[in-house]
């Protein structure tokens, strides 16, 4: 039999390490953009972003094949911002005021770019509503992966995807184009 | 959707997924690694080293019941590095035991004895032993390296063990090299 080469020899032994290391070149910058969108603040992105991982190191030998495992690291992240949530009620109440700021009257978001109108939108849902829409829409992973994430039914995620859908576009709505839109529903 | 045939959301969301993340943290990502590092420290290793002198032994024996040089299962190698998305971490780490498996039976570290010296009293019995007490450690991985080893000399016996490996485990990530080890034999 024709003798490996020693590095590949060694390469093969450091491959878990390796494959720990692809993991995160893939999924840190999803992860990271997954918490910011569903609005943890920046100063806090790294810690959560730690957090996730070292809880996905720590549950590493339980992760079963039934999920993706991109699917499994961003359910991590999800509930890792929810406990974060919990934790931290009063940061985030100003978080959310800070935001609201943004997402304050729809004559005030008209005058923000498109994409900023949506950011502060986004922080006036709910989030079982904002997750299942970042998910679905900003990820843009399939109903079903979101239901695995969000470990509720696929018609769950499709309601709520549906429900922030409507909200949003209605905030998004010019105020004239809103009119314009509803003379014509009513004509 | 208004008037004019734009939707203001889709407007929006497109001009949203565009939006940056803050950058991470410098450092973040070897903050992670070594974290990795202490979570599976070097006694790890030397177990899996140890793994591989007993794997090395299954090898053999299916070898010499065979009659053959045991085969380098690389196509495993293959799926990996195709698998660049779902299972890939958990396959790399099957792959990674595999092949310190037989990097340690490529080095010597087990002398692969001759169909000749596979006598009541030759090393075939102190390999059975091995090879029993790995299987029950790690029946899948052990079903994998038997099936591969039958691949090139007996396609319907390996076959039959990809499925009887199936049949105890239809979902770990040694269920997924079976599966597509059953793909290509079928070919």
């Amino acid at each position: 039999m024709k003798p490996r080469d020693p590095e590949m020899t060694r390469r093969a032994r450091d491959l878990d390490r390796e494959a720990f290391r692809a993991l995160l070149e893939r999924l840190l910058p999803r992860v990271r953009g997954l918490l910011f969108r569903l609005g943890a603040p920046s100063d806090e992105l790294d810690d959560l972003v730690q957090e996730v991982f070292l809880t996905v190191i720590r549950r590493l030998d339980s992760f079963r094949s039934e999920s993706s495992i991109s699917t499994w690291v961003l359910g991590i992240a999800v509930n890792v911002l929810r406990t974060w949530r919990r934790r931290r009620t009063e940061e985030v109440r100003n978080m959310d005021e800070r935001a609201s700021v943004d997402a304050e009257p729809p004559s005030a978001l008209a005058a923000l770019e498109a994409g900023e109108r949506l950011r502060g939108a986004l922080s006036r849902l709910s989030p079982p509503l904002r997750e299942a829409f970042v998910l679905r829409h900003v990820e843009e992973l399939r109903a079903v992966e979101v239901a695995s994430v969000l470990g509720v039914p696929e018609g769950t995620v499709r309601r709520r995807a549906h429900e922030a859908r409507e909200k949003l576009r209605g905030w998004l709505e010019a105020p004239a184009e809103r009119r314009e839109r509803m003379a014509g529903e009513s004509s | 959707m208004n008037d004019r045939g734009r939707d203001p959301l889709e407007a929006a969301l497109k001009a949203y997924r565009e939006q940056p993340v803050p950058p991470a943290r410098e450092g973040l990502e070897d903050e992670l690694v070594a974290a990795f590092d202490r979570a599976f420290p070097p006694r790890v290793a030397l177990v899996r080293r140890g793994a591989a002198v007993l794997a090395a032994a299954a090898v053999v024996l299916v070898a010499l019941r065979l009659g053959v040089a045991p085969p380098v299962p690389s196509p495993i190698a293959v799926v990996v590095a195709q698998e660049s998305d779902e299972h890939g971490l958990l396959l790399a780490r099957l792959d990674a035991r595999l092949d310190a498996l037989l990097a340690t039976f490529d080095a010597g570290a087990l002398r692969a004895p001759s169909p000749r010296d596979a006598t009541r009293d030759a090393p075939r019995a102190s390999a059975a032993d091995l090879f029993e007490a790995r299987a029950q450690d790690d029946p899948a991985l052990y079903r994998l390296a038997s099936a591969r080893a039958y691949e090139e000399d007996d396609p319907a016996a390996a076959a039959r063990r990809y499925r009887e490996l199936l049949a105890l485990d239809a979902s770990g990530p040694a269920a997924e090299v079976a599966r597509r080890r059953l793909a290509v034999l079928n070919r």
